[in-house]
């Protein structure tokens, strides 16, 4: 081993055969994915341990779209809080209006008129098949295939301009109001929903033409994100997520709240609970919404006019054509809006399904006006929790479907 | 209950046409020049747009009667706001975006008017609980919501830049007041 050996191939002959086999010195690549990132809709960080492209450790960080929405409701009337509640999960901001206003209700143990818990369950799903396409389009989207995301964000266009036709804003609609809803249906509404539900049906099949049996969609779909049965229920994951492995816990069967009982619809369930399963239970939950749209119409037009709101003058705010004609009235309008209804003391939890799953609301009342506590289980942030456990061991493109079909709403999750 | 649980259709195998991809883009063609071809259509004819692109500004949707935009004062006939300076709206808004000073007038039909009423649309969030808690049909969404600007001083509306008249609002005025009877059973010859 004397000098003159300086070129590399003698180097590289000279070493002995076990240093050959030995590993190069390599350390783990640390990779900072956020928090805005254009694959991730939402702001989150991922801070990612990779060794090559296969993902050894994940760090999920949440908390950037913290608004204090807890405390902010606690600040106000529990009248209040409801548009706010609108700011949750965006894509849907219907289904959280709901689960507020019967939290409250069920403290108050009110009851509504069976229109308003019609004209709910009809709201209610509208925001459901706007969540799903919102989801599925833009996993399509971030798995590079353009046309689909354009299909279904058209279709979710038609169900968020059936929104602004009912509630008055496409988004934050601030529609349904402790003991009712702030108005009834609009006259041009039935026909206006059946002409679109046709179109988002159309739109749908050719969503599925293009992607559900497209190898390059379906291969990287099939076989990952996988979460097992039991890890599911060990981390509390609901709605679609759960469904996808076969789980058919849905609330609004095992749990019927306003009228679904009276609804004919399916929970559609799926196999194995890959991304691929999350997909298909999500597009055929579309379906079920859209059917059960229409069996709203139905019903609401046998049920014919009538009132929208609960009569307790204590919960809802009186009329507007008593207000300007009656005194006592006029007296009840100054009370109930600058002091609102008076919560008896003590404290429930009301959980609805919503698109993501259980969206519960905990509330505390000390038998004011105004909430003591308002918790609300975002279930964005708790089916997010077990994804490093779906990735382990995975290709770093995977954490992409992956995190589109947990479908995590900053405004959810974060609060 | 009726319903039940359903199996969602796993494509476990893939067919070898779609195996092969080619098959597949041109399926996909299918779809896509379908769309193409029934948006030209109603694009050079005009008829039946499946278009879903309007070229705002030049064109506009008509939003639907209850549509909220930012919140205004009705204008009377003689300029004057409806508006008698209660504070009911004051009470109601959730982000305390409007402030009102009252002053009265001595012998007018309405005595009370607000002689400040400002609106702080920065922070409004166009909920519509102010119209809603109205008691003289004073306050109302409107259906304008273009209000951007580069500072946030012309953000807060005063008195003047709120006043709308009231043939302006028509629509939305219309619109809650077919609300009016809302918690009344209707009468027996509607249903």
């Amino acid at each position: 081993m004397a000098g003159g050996r300086n070129s590399l191939t003698e180097r590289v002959l000279d070493t002995p055969e076990d240093d050959l086999e030995r590993d190069l010195h390599t350390e783990h690549h640390v990779l900072n994915m956020g928090p805005s990132h254009p694959a991730t809709h939402g702001t989150v960080k991922f801070l990612i341990e990779l060794d090559g492209e296969t993902i050894v450790a994940l760090d999920i960080q949440v908390g950037y779209l913290h608004r204090g929405f807890e405390k902010e409701c606690e600040s106000g009337t529990w009248y209040q809080a409801i548009p706010y509640t609108d700011r949750l999960n965006y894509n849907s901001a219907i289904l959280a209006n709901i689960g507020y206003c019967m939290a409250v209700e069920k403290l108050l143990e009110v009851d509504v008129p069976e229109r308003c818990l019609w004209l709910r369950v009809l709201a209610c799903e509208l925001s459901r098949v706007g969540d799903h396409l919102t989801r599925c389009g833009a996993a399509c989207l971030e798995l590079a295939a353009m046309t689909p995301f354009l299909y279904g964000i058209e279709a979710r266009e038609l169900v968020w301009d059936l929104q602004e036709l009912l509630c008055g804003a496409r988004v934050t609609s601030n529609y349904i109001r402790i003991g009712g809803v702030k108005h009834g249906l609009p006259a041009d509404f039935a026909v206006a929903c059946r002409e679109s539900i046709a179109k988002v049906r159309a739109l749908l099949d050719d969503f599925e033409a293009v992607v559900t049996s497209n190898r390059i969609f379906v291969d990287r779909l099939k076989g990952t994100g996988m979460l097992s049965k039991e890890d599911c229920i060990r981390y509390a994951v609901t709605g679609p997520l759960l469904r996808a492995v076969g789980e058919p816990l849905d609330l609004r069967k095992d749990q019927p709240y306003l009228v679904y009982d009276e609804i004919d619809f399916d929970v559609p369930i799926g196999e194995v609970g890959d991304n691929y399963d999350r997909y298909l239970v999500c597009m055929e939950e579309v379906q079920q919404s859209l059917r059960i749209v229409e069996q709203c119409l139905d019903k609401l037009e046998k049920l014919g006019p009538g009132p929208v709101n609960s009569e307790d003058p204590r919960v809802r705010w009186p009329a507007k054509g008593r207000v300007f004609n009656q005194m006592e009235e006029l007296i009840q309008q100054f009370k109930s809006v600058t002091e609102g209804p008076r919560v008896p003391e003590g404290e429930g939890y009301l959980a609805i399904e919503s698109a993501n799953g259980e969206l519960g609301f905990y509330l505390v009342s000390d038998g004011s006006a105004v909430p003591y506590k308002v918790r609300c289980r975002p279930p964005s942030l708790i089916n997010l929790a077990p994804m490093p456990l779906m990735l382990k061991g995975a290709l770093l493109a995977d954490l992409i479907p992956t995190f589109d079909f947990i479908n995590m709403v900053g405004g959810e999750c974060d609060r | 209950m009726p319903g039940s649980v359903i199996k969602v259709k796993r494509q476990e195998k893939i067919g070898w046409l779609e195996r092969l991809y080619v098959p597949m883009i041109i399926k996909g063609l299918f779809v896509t020049g379908g769309h193409f071809f029934r948006n030209l259509r109603g694009f050079v004819t005009g008829k039946n747009r499946t278009d879903f692109v309007v070229q705002y500004p030049e064109e506009r949707v008509d939003y639907p009667s209850a549509f909220r935009g930012m919140p205004v004062l009705v204008a009377l006939d003689d300029g004057l706001p409806k508006c008698v300076a209660c504070g009911l709206c004051e009470f109601a808004c959730p982000t305390d975006c409007i402030s009102i000073v009252p002053g009265e007038l001595e012998g007018a039909r309405i005595e009370r008017y607000p002689e400040a009423f400002d609106i702080d649309m920065s922070r409004c969030m166009y909920c519509g609980l102010c119209e809603e808690a109205c008691p003289e049909e004073a306050i109302v969404m409107s259906r304008e919501v273009e209000i951007s600007t580069y500072d946030r001083q012309s953000m807060i509306f005063e008195k003047e830049n709120l006043l709308v008249h009231e043939n302006l609002l028509k629509r939305r005025i219309d619109f809650i007041r077919g609300d009016y009877e809302r918690d009344r059973e209707p009468p027996k010859s509607d249903v």
